[in-house]
This record gives C-alpha cells, sequence and structure tokens, in this order.
C-alpha cells in the first residue's frame, strides 16, 4: 500500500486539508492502521502542545491562539504549494512511450520474416543459391564500390590497383578504368612478378636488339 | 563583362579533358658524369601527354644513340624512366640485353612505354630517363641499380653464353642442319607457347566470390638446382590464385641471397601456363630451411570466353642468386623436361638468334654465333 507523505498527513491531522484532500486521506486512514496510528499521534501532540502552552507562566498573556495557528498553516500551505512549483521546474517532462508505433512496426517487422522465410523455403535450391550468390554480388559490388571510393577519396590504396598482362598489352587498372602501358605484337613475352611488374619482351626490327620495357608498382 | 566572363568559362568547362592532348615537356636525360656511355642522340618523336581521369598519360617516345665510353664491352644497359615516383604506373624501365658493343662503339636504345601521373601534379614537369646499370662482358656492373639490374643483366647473360655454348655444340656436332632444325623448332616454340593474360593485384586479398580452396605445390626436380623445394600450397578461388606459401632448402654449400620460383597453372582441360613468378630475397644459409611467402593475388580473366578453372599448380626454382654474387640457372637438359619446354619462354639469347635465322639465313646465324 502507498502511504501519503508525512506532511500530507499532518495536514490531515490538524484539519488542514482541502474538502476533496480530506475525503481521500480519510478514506486512506480508515483503511490503514499505520496513518490512522500517526494522526492520532499528531493530534495528541498538539493537545499536549496546547495544554503545555496554557501552564507555561511565559508566554503573553491574551495570546490568540487560533490566530497563531492560522498564521502557521498558512507559513505551511505556502511552503508546500512552492516546493510543488520547485519540484515542477526542475522535473524533467516525462513523454509518454508511443507504444502504437513500436507495436505497428513490430508487426509489420515480424510479417516481413515469415514472409522471407515461407519465400526461402519455397524457393527450389538452385535459385536460391543464384539468389544468395546475387545479394553478395550485390553487397560486395555496390557497396563495396562506395566503400572503395571513400577510401579513395582519403589516400589511394596500393592493394586496389592492378597491373594487367594480356597477350596485347600491359595496363595498369584502378577505380575500373585501364590505361594501356605497353601495348605489343604478337610474339612478344610477357610476364609478370608477384613483386609488382610487368615486362614485355620483344625483339627489335629494326636494331634486331632484345629489348624488355617493364612498368613498375610505385614501392618497388 | 561578367556575363562575357561567365561565357568563357562556360565554354572552357564544356571542353571535354580527355580529348585534349599537350606536348610534353622533353623528357631530361641525366647520366653520371663517371657514366660507361655517352649520349650522343636523341630524338623524341611523338612524345605527348593526355589526361585520362584523375590521370595524366604520359606517351614517352625516344630514339637514343649511345656510345661505350668505357674500355669494356657492353653486354645489357637498364635506362630507369621516372614520369612520378609514387604512382603506380609511375615508373618503367627499358632493357637490352645480349649486346656486343665494344669500347667507343655507338648503339641505339629505343624507348617507348606509356607512364601515368596524377592529374594534380604539375604538366610540363620533364620524364626523367636516368641509368640504372650497365654490365659489362666481365660480369663487372655499373650504376646505381635501384630495379636490381645487376641481377637481371647477369641472369641474362648467363642465359645468353649457356645457349650460344649450346648452339655452336649443335653446330660443331650435327652441322648447318642441326642447327637449322634447332632454330625451327625454337621458332615453332615461340609461336606455340601458351599465353594467358593475368592480372597482379598486390596483398593476397579475395575480389571473387568463390569458395576458396587451398592447392598443394607440385615441385619439378632439377637435378642440379641447389635449393630443393620442400612443399608449398596457395590458396586458390575460381579464377585467382593468390599467397603462395613454399617452403625450401640450400642444399648447396654456399649462402643463397636470391631465388626465383617459376609458377606453372593446370586448368580442368589440362592446359598449362607460366603463371608468373615468386621472387624471394633471404639470406639462406647452407643446409638452412626458409619459407618464402608471396603477397599478391593472380587473376585469370577468362581464357576464349571460358573461365579459368586452376586445378593443380607445379613449381620449379628458376633461378638462384648466391651471396657471393654468382648465380645459377637450369640447364638445357633441365630446360628439356617437357613440362618446362611447353610454358618457359626461351632465353633472350635463343630469341635474337632465332630472329637473325628468319631474317637473315643460316650464313648470318653462323657469322653471329663465331662472333664470341
Amino acid at each position: 500500500m502507498k502511504h501519503p507523505a508525512q506532511a500530507q498527513i499532518a495536514l490531515f491531522a490538524g484539519g488542514d486539508l482541502g474538502r476533496w484532500e480530506r475525503w481521500r486521506m480519510a478514506r486512506h486512514v480508515a483503511h490503514c492502521a499505520e496513518c490512522r496510528q500517526e494522526v492520532r499521534a499528531l493530534r495528541d501532540s498538539a493537545i499536549d502542545l496546547r495544554q503545555l502552552g496554557s501552564a507555561v507562566a511565559e508566554f503573553p498573556n491574551g495570546l490568540n491562539w487560533n490566530r497563531l495557528a492560522d498564521e502557521m498553516t498558512g507559513n505551511i500551505r505556502v511552503g508546500l504549494a512552492a516546493g510543488e512549483a520547485i519540484a515542477l521546474f526542475d522535473k524533467p517532462l516525462r513523454m509518454r512511450p508511443r507504444l502504437l508505433g513500436w507495436n505497428a512496426a513490430l508487426v509489420v517487422l515480424g510479417a516481413a520474416v515469415i514472409f522471407g522465410v515461407a519465400f526461402w523455403t519455397s524457393l527450389p535450391p538452385q535459385q536460391a543459391e543464384h539468389l544468395l550468390a546475387s545479394l553478395q554480388r550485390i553487397r560486395i559490388e555496390r557497396i563495396g564500390v562506395f566503400l572503395h571510393s571513400a577510401s579513395a577519396a582519403a589516400g589511394a590504396d596500393p592493394e586496389d590497383v592492378i597491373l594487367e598482362a594480356s597477350s596485347s598489352s600491359i595496363q595498369v587498372r584502378e577505380n575500373g578504368r585501364a590505361m594501356s602501358l605497353i601495348p605489343h605484337s604478337d610474339g612478344a613475352t610477357v610476364s609478370v612478378s608477384m613483386h609488382g611488374s610487368a615486362g614485355v619482351r620483344f625483339v627489335d626490327a629494326d636494331t634486331g636488339q632484345v629489348t624488355t620495357n617493364k612498368v613498375y608498382y610505385a614501392e618497388q | 563583362m561578367r556575363s562575357s566572363s561567365a561565357l568563357f568559362a562556360s565554354v572552357l568547362f564544356l571542353i571535354p579533358c580527355n580529348g585534349v592532348v599537350f606536348a610534353a615537356a622533353l623528357p631530361r636525360i641525366d647520366l653520371p658524369p663517371d657514366s660507361p656511355v655517352v649520349l650522343l642522340s636523341a630524338n623524341y618523336g611523338e612524345s605527348n601527354e593526355m589526361p585520362r581521369g584523375s590521370a595524366m598519360l604520359l606517351d614517352v617516345h625516344a630514339a637514343l644513340s649511345l656510345r661505350n665510353s668505357s674500355q669494356r664491352k657492353i653486354r645489357g644497359i637498364t635506362l630507369l624512366v621516372t614520369a612520378q615516383a609514387v604512382t603506380p604506373g609511375g615508373k618503367g624501365s627499358v632493357t637490352v640485353t645480349s649486346l656486343d658493343v665494344g669500347p667507343q662503339e655507338t648503339f641505339p636504345v629505343r624507348i617507348d612505354l606509356r607512364l601515368l601521373r596524377p592529374l594534380q601534379a604539375s604538366s610540363g614537369v620533364p620524364v626523367e630517363i636516368s641509368l640504372d646499370g650497365v654490365l659489362f662482358d666481365d660480369l663487372s656492373f655499373y650504376g646505381p641499380d635501384k630495379l636490381s639490374s645487376r641481377r637481371t643483366l647477369t641472369l641474362s647473360e648467363w642465359e645468353a653464353r649457356r645457349d650460344r655454348r649450346y648452339f655452336k655444340s649443335v653446330l660443331a656436332s650435327s652441322g648447318q642442319d642441326g642447327l637449322r632444325q634447332e632454330m625451327l623448332e625454337s621458332l615453332t616454340h615461340q609461336a606455340d607457347r601458351p599465353s594467358l593474360d593475368v592480372e597482379v593485384v598486390r596483398g593476397a586479398r579475395a575480389t571473387n566470390f568463390e569458395p576458396e580452396k587451398q592447392v598443394q605445390f607440385a615441385f619439378l626436380s632439377l637435378p642440379d638446382s641447389p635449393v630443393e623445394p620442400m612443399g608449398g600450397m596457395a590458396r586458390i578461388a575460381g579464377d585467382e590464385a593468390r599467397a603462395p606459401r613454399l617452403e625450401v632448402k640450400n642444399r648447396s654449400d654456399r649462402a643463397i641471397r636470391y631465388l626465383e620460383v617459376g609458377w606453372i597453372l593446370h586448368d580442368r582441360s589440362g592446359r598449362e601456363f607460366l603463371a608468373g613468378s615468386v621472387p624471394a630475397e633471404l639470406n639462406l644459409a647452407p643446409g638452412q630451411k626458409r619459407q618464402i611467402l608471396g603477397d599478391a593475388t593472380l587473376k585469370f580473366p577468362k581464357l576464349g570466353g571460358q573461365p579459368l578453372g586452376i586445378e593443380g599448380m607445379t613449381g620449379f626454382v628458376s633461378s638462384v642468386e648466391f651471396a657471393d654474387g654468382t648465380l645459377w640457372i637450369p640447364t638445357r637438359a633441365d630446360l628439356d623436361a617437357p613440362q618446362l619446354q611447353r610454358v618457359v619462354a626461351p632465353s633472350d639469347e635463343e630469341q635474337r638468334l632465332a630472329q637473325i635465322y628468319r631474317k637473315k639465313g643460316m650464313k648470318a646465324l653462323i657469322v653471329e654465333l663465331n662472333k664470341f
């Protein structure tokens, strides 16, 4: 059971609550032995205090006890109101969660998963493999190209440069573009080295000399 | 005024960049003062530069006339051609081997290369042509050797000596008919040798979607080889072969500082191709084993419209350099092994001699063989 605050109990005990609050507190106290005990103790204390006040000589004669009680009650009310106002000011506004939006999203997601699983299991194995390969291709070619261009903007990656030795030329390929570096004719001997060079050897028709033209990666 | 400037700017913007050809600044030839070769003349022909996308494509054509200013015969020379040192494709070389240029004799060197330079790099900066190395007939070397020209030129010279010796012995033992037969076989071999388009990608990462498998190397045993391949494998995925890993053992009594392993691929239909070579600079003491790694991916585009399904690989030791600078190359008998004969290209010298025979006939060939 949730108990009211001590201040509310004290106001109730002194008969200082409004009509609506007093009714609520009365209902609670009627069912709650602990709060009832607290109210009784507060009222007994107030009676004791009054009796003590009448017996003390130092209190001025003719003191208007009712007026003093009203002032104290007023001060308490002002204090409570100020506390509530400050508490409201400091407390962040609590947004009620949009349960309906999340629920709708979960329903759609669940439906999509069920549809996907049903679609995948109904596909013949060959088509499923083909679809998977296509998806992987899209992932690597499309997203990979995006990542690649981002990295290229940051700085050229030497691993993405391809040296290609074909029967007609040696080319360097970068970012999908190919540039022919050493075009050559049939009969030339093409060689590549894993150190990152490619060369073409041929016998020069004019001079009869054996000439080897090579291109290199930068770091060699 | 403002509107006419805007119109001019718009017209400039509409001019397609790729169509603009600029005359390149003349290449700058940089030979050291103590160079054993002297530049006599240079003709730069139709060298030009052209923007292509984000790069500048430089067509470098040069016909140089050089003179041997040393006291020894020149056997080979390598010139380094640099458009931009840090751009892939920005650096090239021209090597001329099987030369026989005596002191004070002149010889031509033709340069026909295309190089790349970033578009941001200032246009008009000359392409630099410099000397990387000269090999003499006593196997001494001159030059900065930035491109390992000493090794390349010396290997070529060793192969040239081996093949000249062989053809001289054929002439001596079997006469002109025997030599003619050898030349015809060589020309046929050069024409029939299977070639394969190869793409080299730095790094050993996958670029396709095929499932990957590890394939073991088979090795051709060359009896005299100072290096014994112990085992090896490469990762094969569809038409890609990457990250070859080989274990080799030095079975000679000398330390080895460089070796090269030729890499033959077999496809599903039983065809064989020389894919490339796996070079390794290492320090291999006698009896020591070492693993060598190739950090690149070789990709083989479709052959005749059909994807190349790699089924197997064979490796063979194609050259070894000892710590003392001497070399080992396969003998003619080694190269007569059917598998090697099918795929390995003839040496520079054999190719040159076969061309002399084809163009000038047997008499000219015999004169050439008797020169040295």
